[in-house]
């Protein structure tokens, strides 16, 4: 009994020893791929590179749907073919879910895809000084920059390093269904929120339910009210931020008053019919049926919200974008839709480009990619689309809304998620009457304000 | 003669009773039933209906019969079709149930029959782990097998089962050994049978109901589990069931065939259900475990 | 019970595994809780300063309570239920396959994308539930914007789906003598009579350990907000799981949340702890006084 105890403490004691060993290994473990990872990151990327005649190996990651799947397999495949031999590229694609997680824990462990699909706000998090991806002005000979707005395409840039492609510009506008503003006898569409006003009154005696515009996200109304107000954006090129508390509680305010004559969607309509989050409404039975006679949403929403309305006869139209009273700027705002980044671990960042070309601006390239992954900003894509007739319908009104419209491009910190969901939730504790105006839009304020302060420390501004 | 017109009376009653309780309780338990099931009836009726029909309908009859969605959905536009999916989930989650099955009894039998140094630490730590949230030990765990280089295989998904680090599993069998009186252990020791013998010969026919309900959780925990292989598994050649399920879901813009996905989550959901349904028996038999007991 | 050195050797893969498996990252994890880790940079040690922020964050302290409150109500309900249908079930009734097999379908459906579809349908404002209860009086309840309604939804998505603990329950059920039953009927014993004083006594370490499970599961629950109300209206069914989710994985506050989820481990742990203490008192194993 005694040597049993004995022996078992000797046991224990290993593995304690083997416990404190792999605790303290773990941190070093942590850090280690991320350290080398951005040492080989300048110049060891290239000369890891296949030798000519040898077989480069790529991946490429993405997310969307079956369409999206099918049209982007379809394009590797031709990659691949006209390449046999010099480039094979593997489709890693994979659902809407989980996205960030997916791509933040990939990226850690130093084992993303070499070619990848990053989301807009993620360059600046993953990459705020431009040391996070492959620095694509090596390549700027293999990828054709010139079809892009070089405007547009500063997007793409942290730190002053091109670090990433946008894909194509989304545009915040609104979208109507014209078929059930004429069965209510409107048949001029309102370019004000005063004839909006109008409007709700006359639907709303027909249908006490109903709402003219649903904003997904709540926040979006707000700073399209702020931006027309103060000309200028959320948040200024240092990340500071450009409007005031009174400011948000007057957004506030102005949002309840008219989600209480049912011009926007109330709170508690959307908590009942949609849910809590930010979703597409397309396939809201609500909006479906009639119930939201138009959206407050991204123009890469426009395709499938039109979609739905036309299976049940309805028509989807962009609307003239309403404006404030006394609005300094009478426009919107927008946004890359997403972009595509190269790996600063890749071993062929060369043939990677090769394929990122072939993808964004090659004739046969974006003819297979097609419309799956919204509006292009490639200026060869978009004419390949056009000639090709894959631009029609809605997808051509917006097209050409985007054209016309006058935007502020989005702060890459725009979407953080702790704005859009301290918004949310304050807004919907002064609708549903937890907290005054003047407390929610505090609250918002401050919540606001920390986050932009951590973000600052983080980034490096 | 009164005598036993007075028996047959209360027989009667007793009787009609008895009837009006299985009545009863045959209502009620279709009832709940149907609450119970309605959301396969759903499902099923969903999988032929259209979007629109989809989304502002709670009725189950679709308007029309077509298999289609079957078809093309257990096609995918991928390079893949759905054999390829279930053939992997297949074979992840065979091996986890086999491994589950084997290390899980064999620790629990260590933990419910035998006094050792440090054995209540040991319990203790078994019971802890059941209750840290998953989520913080993912990336830990992450790096840990990508630094082995086993990331985009199944390794990481079976490995918690070949060394019984799934304490639900360890738990639950140690709850059910401790309820099977230890006398007969100590007979068979007298006997000559070694513990390994003891475990095989008579505690596993008495845990077999409890083996069968193990068998039914870890297949259906795996087969649905979808953030392990999200993180795990990569490459579209190797993704299970659960992950080409929301391969096409998309939240965010809409443009979504939900007939086909419905379509392919009800085949999913078949392997479980006739699972379960075979293993129905198996309950039922449990009863002689009783017997055991003497 | 033997005192054996051959115990060890039985639990051995287990000690394997959980120290790799387990024990490891748990060590990091709690590393990391006193760090401002976030996936990207390097972190830097930052003592206790998450955990202090924890108890002054509002948010957080609100989760804890709604956690609490949804395991107090959820428990209870979900394990009479399971317990009541499982003694029903283990009579000797017609088509008793067919009727297992639904009582636990819902469990296996689990998080399937139509039981999110669905419980929307059911629970709207015109819904099913609500004409449901229009044919008693009841006025319409708002199920998904109200506070206390969208708890409730939650409440009935977690009893509905009772089939594990059903099953766990069944398979004790089957355990307990029949002899016993027919020995009682035979002394004029009613059925509720045997259920509570011969069937629940046999089957106690069963019910322990559904209690325990369930509570365990109770406070790490994810599923049911996730696929149906998320956050609920003013955060009525935001949970702590969800918290430490969104810190972890939207928010990327890795060090944020670890350290809550170490919170909520102590919480679990300390109730567990509770209830294995009062074990004694009225839980019978076969095994005792050996």
């Amino acid at each position: 009994m005694k040597k049993w105890k004995k022996s078992s403490a000797v046991l224990a004691a290993v593995l304690t020893a083997t416990v404190s060993f792999t605790g303290c290994g773990s941190t070093g473990g942590n850090t280690a791929p991320a350290t080398t990872a951005a040492s080989g990151y300048s110049g060891e990327a290239k000369s890891d590179a296949a030798p000519a005649g040898e077989l480069a190996k790529l991946s490429f990651s993405w997310w969307g749907n079956d369409d999206r799947h099918q049209a982007t397999q379809e394009a590797i495949d031709a990659f691949n073919a006209a390449h046999a031999g010099a480039i094979e590229v593997t489709g890693e694609p994979s659902g809407f879910g989980n996205l960030e997680e997916t791509f933040a824990t990939r990226y850690a462990g130093g084992t993303e895809a070499d070619i990848m699909t990053v989301n807009y706000p993620w360059l600046i998090k993953y990459s705020p000084d431009g040391t996070g991806f492959y620095d694509l002005d090596k390549v700027k000979d293999i990828i054709d920059f010139s079809q892009y707005d070089a405007g547009f395409l500063e997007t793409g840039k942290t730190g002053g390093v091109m670090q990433a492609i946008p894909y194509g510009q989304n545009t915040l506008g609104v979208y109507l269904n014209k078929s059930a503003f004429e069965r209510a006898g409107i048949n001029e569409i309102p370019s004000t929120f005063e004839a909006y006003k109008e409007a709700a009154k006359t639907i709303t005696a027909q249908n006490p339910n109903a709402y003219l515009i649903v904003s997904p996200t709540f926040r979006f109304a707000a700073v399209y009210y702020l931006q027309q107000k103060t000309g200028k954006g959320e948040f200024d090129e240092n990340l500071n931020m450009n409007y005031t508390v009174e400011d948000y509680k007057e957004a506030m305010t102005w949002y309840k008053e008219l989600a209480d004559l049912h011009v926007f969607c109330s709170r508690q309509d959307y908590l009942e019919n949609v849910g809590n989050d930010p979703v597409s409404i397309a396939q809201n039975a609500k909006f479906i049926d009639g119930g939201y006679l138009g959206v407050l949403e991204w123009t890469g929403g426009i395709a499938s919200n039109a979609q739905t309305l036309a299976d049940k006869g309805d028509e989807l139209i962009v609307a003239p974008l309403p404006t404030i009273d006394g609005a300094v700027f009478k426009g919107t705002m927008a946004k890359p839709s997403l972009t595509f980044a190269i790996s600063k671990n890749s071993k062929n960042p060369e043939a990677a480009a090769e394929f990122l070309q072939y993808i964004l601006n090659d004739p046969e390239g974006t003819k297979l990619m097609g419309s799956k992954r919204g509006m292009v900003a490639s200026k060869s894509a978009k004419a390949t689309l056009e000639a090709d007739g894959q631009i029609t319908g809605a997808v051509k009104q917006a097209y050409d809304f985007t054209d016309e419209a006058e935007v502020i491009n989005n702060s890459p910190i725009f979407e953080d998620a702790v704005f859009t969901s301290s918004y949310e939730s304050n807004y919907e504790k002064y609708e549903l009457g937890a907290s005054t105006v003047d407390e929610a839009a505090q609250a918002f304020f401050d919540e606001a304000s920390a986050q932009v302060a951590k973000l600052k420390a983080e980034y490096g501004k | 003669m009164a005598r036993t017109n007075l028996i047959s009376e209360v027989e009667r009653r007793r009787r009609r009773k008895y009837m009006i309780s299985a009545a009863f309780r045959y209502t009620l338990l279709t009832v709940v039933a149907l609450v119970m099931i309605y959301p396969i009836i759903w499902l099923v009726g969903a999988t032929f209906k259209t979007n629109n029909e989809i989304f502002t309908s709670i009725n189950f009859i679709p308007s029309k019969i077509d298999f289609t969605p079957y078809v093309n959905g257990w096609k995918t536009r991928t390079k893949f079709t759905f054999t390829t999916f279930f053939i992997n989930t297949f074979s992840f989650v065979i091996p986890k149930i086999l491994f589950c099955l084997i290390s899980s009894t064999l620790v629990a039998y260590g933990f419910a029959r035998f006094n050792f140094p440090f054995k209540k630490i040991c319990f203790s730590i078994l019971m802890a782990t059941m209750f840290l949230p998953s989520v913080v030990t993912r990336i830990p765990l992450y790096i840990l097998w990508k630094n082995l280089g086993l990331l985009n295989t199944y390794v990481p998904l079976i490995a918690p089962t070949v060394f019984a680090n799934e304490p639900f599993f360890v738990f639950m069998l140690i709850q059910f050994m401790r309820s099977i009186p230890t006398y007969l252990d100590e007979a068979a020791t007298i006997d000559g049978c070694n513990s390994f013998g003891i475990l095989t010969m008579f505690l596993l026919p008495a845990l077999k109901p409890a083996l069968i309900s193990c068998t039914i959780f870890q297949f259906v925990w795996s087969f649905n589990d979808f953030l392990g292989p999200l993180i795990y598994v990569t490459s579209l050649a190797k993704y299970p069931v659960s992950l080409a399920l929301k391969m096409s879901i998309d939240q965010s813009s809409g443009i979504v065939e939900w007939n086909q996905i419905l379509a392919m989550s009800f085949l999913a959901l078949l392997p479980a259900l006739i699972l379960f349904f075979c293993c129905q028996k198996y309950f039922v038999e449990g009863v002689t475990s009783s017997g055991v007991k003497g | 019970m033997k005192n054996s050195k051959i115990g060890l050797l039985y639990i051995l893969p287990w000690i394997i595994g959980m120290v790799f498996l387990t024990l490891y990252p748990f060590i990091n994890a709690l590393f990391i809780s006193f760090t401002d880790y976030n996936l990207v940079r390097e972190p830097n040690f930052i003592g206790f300063a998450n955990y202090a922020k924890l108890f002054k964050d509002k948010d957080f302290l609100g989760t804890l309570r709604q956690t609490l409150k949804y395991t107090v109500i959820t428990v209870p309900l979900q394990l009479a239920f399971a317990l009541f249908i499982a003694f029903i079930l283990n009579f000797k009734l017609k088509a008793i396959n067919f009727y297992r097999t639904a009582y636990y379908v819902p469990s296996l459906l689990g998080g399937n994308v139509a039981v999110a579809v669905l419980w929307r349908f059911l629970f709207q404002q015109d819904g099913f539930i609500n004409h449901f209860l229009g044919i008693f009086g009841v006025s319409p309840v708002k199920w998904l914007s109200s506070a206390s309604g969208a708890m409730a939804v939650i409440v009935l998505l977690k009893v509905w789906q009772f089939g594990s603990a059903m099953l766990i329950f069944l398979a004790a059920l089957k355990d307990v003598p029949q002899d016993l039953y027919e020995a009682a009927s035979v002394d004029g014993a009613t059925k509720s009579y045997s259920f509570f004083k011969i069937t629940i006594p046999l089957i106690t370490p069963t019910i322990f350990f559904n209690l325990v499970m369930q509570l365990v599961n109770a406070f790490q629950e994810f599923n049911g907000p996730y696929l149906i109300t998320k956050k609920g209206p003013l955060n009525s069914t935001y949970l702590t799981s969800m918290f430490i989710y969104d810190n972890a994985f939207q928010l990327f506050n890795m060090g944020y949340a670890s350290a809550a989820s170490w919170i909520l481990f102590l919480i679990i742990v300390s109730v567990t702890v509770v209830l294995f203490a009062t074990q004694d008192r009225w839980v019978f194993y076969s095994d005792k006084g050996e």
